[in-house]
């Protein structure tokens, strides 16, 4: 939600997408809840994909789209193996029965139709020194935020211990995002 | 009959612009694409012309350089442009922002495989233009042209298997898809200047060909199927699926066309060959898409995604065709 409040993303259009799953059967089954978002990766199949140069990186390390060179083909998207980038199809509203909002209107001007949109990592509360929206807002302090390359960092510490793994490491992308207790095999 | 087609095609391309300009003013939330299935119709149409302009473009280089004359050249190039033409429209209608596709050319992102097609897709209509106006001035394009056309038509093809293996775990994983998908290529663009030849009443000497590919394109996607990793309990003949079975099917056809002198066996036959092109693009993008590319357990509450296409993009594709049909006519009227 706090996502949704600061990026003023329309309906429809989700940054971080939290995806439920089950492991284990009848009566040790349980159920798991994956947040999902853009993974930055190092080795990032949707920069290689982009034939305009819309998606490039950033010198923090994040991968980032420029809304005014990108033509909306959507190779990006098909490259990307996390399913993290999405189409503005529609400027929607939260309400469709009622008048667009102050805030919708305001927030709209943010977002080019025909483009393609993600996670950015906010990165306008970044440069002001503050942590991303959703690691600020998660109530259990579930996500941590740092400077992976910085081994004093809390995050690089934790991305070390042997709970803690890439999704879908297998494919060499070396997402930027760890997860600690993801099912093995 | 020239006249009853060229009308038939301008009104198909009237309707598909009626119907390109309802989709800018309403976006592409007026198709039936969604963001698990981002690529539909106009990709399909696209693949499906963009493997006649390159196959028929390479038959022509092909012949040129053993011939030593590029007679096919005129009519492949006419062919070509018209298949360019319906392509590009159908390229341009799926684009988001459709103003800005010059930056497919200043972009310069040369990893990109949607950069090289842009490229391969402009090489290609320069040399198709080249051929029909070598034959407006009565001359055939010498050996340069049929080289060019042979590299320049092989890479816009091969650019069209990459785009396809461009995702990470791509479910189109078959074997033996780039040897397929440019056979069927080749197939599809013989079938094509068949056709023309058989209305025209010109003998270019392809129904042989045309059988041979056809016999290709058979073997190789009854190998292909045979490769592929049989599912646990399925039946011992489970690869002779139902494509196989019309391949043999239009190969018989083509072969009791050719040696019992029935053109219009041979005609429908073509016609069938052009039609398992179109449904091959279908079957692919479907293939490429349906399923989620995150793994198991994570996507296990995530359907396949639903894709019907709108009419709105059934009407563009029909435009795109007309397109195809109105530029490749007024061509080959021209030479």
């Amino acid at each position: 939600m706090f996502c949704r409040q600061v990026k003023g993303t329309p309906a429809g259009l989700a940054y971080s997408r939290v995806l439920k799953y089950e492991t284990g059967h009848y009566p040790n089954a349980r159920l798991h809840a994956l947040p999902t978002l853009c993974m930055h990766c190092a080795v990032a199949p949707c920069l290689r994909a982009c034939p305009t140069g819309a998606t490039r990186r950033e010198e923090d390390g994040t991968v980032q789209i420029d809304a005014a060179t990108c033509i909306g083909c959507r190779a990006c998207m098909q490259a990307c193996p996390y399913e993290a980038r999405q189409f503005l199809w529609a400027l929607k509203n939260h309400w469709p029965d009622e008048a667009v909002t102050p805030f919708e209107e305001h927030s709209r001007k943010k977002f080019d139709l025909g483009t393609v949109s993600k996670c950015d990592f906010c990165q306008t509360r970044r440069a002001a020194g503050r942590e991303p929206a959703c690691v600020e807002a998660c109530p259990t302090e579930a996500r941590t935020f740092g400077d992976l390359d910085d081994p004093t960092s809390e995050v690089a510490r934790l991305a070390a211990r042997d709970d803690a793994s890439q999704l879908q490491a297998d494919l060499g992308t070396d997402p930027s995002i760890w997860y600690r207790f993801l099912p093995r095999g | 009959m020239f006249w009853i087609v060229l009308c038939l095609a301008v009104l198909a391309v009237l309707v598909g612009a009626r119907a390109l300009w309802l989709q800018f003013s309403a976006g592409l939330s007026s198709t039936g694409l969604s963001d698990r299935f981002s690529w539909g119709v106009y990709i399909q149409g696209f693949l499906t012309l963009g493997s006649l302009a390159g196959g028929v473009l390479f038959l022509a280089g092909l012949s040129g350089l053993l011939l030593g004359k590029a007679l096919l050249a005129p009519v492949a190039g006419a062919v070509a442009l018209g298949c360019l033409a319906g392509g590009g429209m159908m390229i341009a209608s799926d684009l988001g922002k459709p103003f800005r596709s010059m930056l497919l050319a200043l972009g310069k992102n040369t990893d990109s495989t949607m950069t090289w097609d842009f490229y391969t897709f402009a090489l290609c209509g320069l040399l198709a233009l080249a051929a029909v106006i070598y034959a407006l001035c009565n001359a055939l394009p010498g050996a340069v042209w049929s080289v060019l056309a042979l590299i320049i038509s092989g890479a816009f093809l091969l650019m069209h298997v990459l785009l396809l293996l461009a995702r990470q775990k791509s479910p189109v994983n078959q074997p033996f898809l780039a040897l397929e998908l440019f056979l069927r290529a080749l197939w599809g663009s013989s079938a094509l200047l068949t056709l023309i030849a058989l209305y025209a009443g010109i003998n270019f000497g392809l129904s042989s060909l045309l059988f041979a590919l056809s016999l290709c394109v058979t073997l190789t996607h009854l190998v292909s199927q045979f490769a592929k990793q049989r599912p646990e309990n399925a039946p011992a003949f489970f690869w002779v699926n139902k494509a196989v079975m019309a391949d043999i099917a239009i190969a018989l056809a083509l072969l009791i066309g050719l040696y019992a002198g029935v053109p219009f066996l041979t005609g429908l036959a073509a016609v069938a060959v052009l039609l398992a092109l179109a449904w091959e693009k279908m079957c692919l993008v479907r293939a490429f898409q349906t399923e989620s590319v995150l793994p198991a357990p994570y996507s296990q509450w995530q359907p396949a995604a639903p894709y019907k296409p709108s009419s709105l993009e059934l009407q563009v594709c029909l435009g795109g065709l007309g397109l195809a049909v109105l530029v490749g006519m007024i061509a080959l009227r021209l030479i």
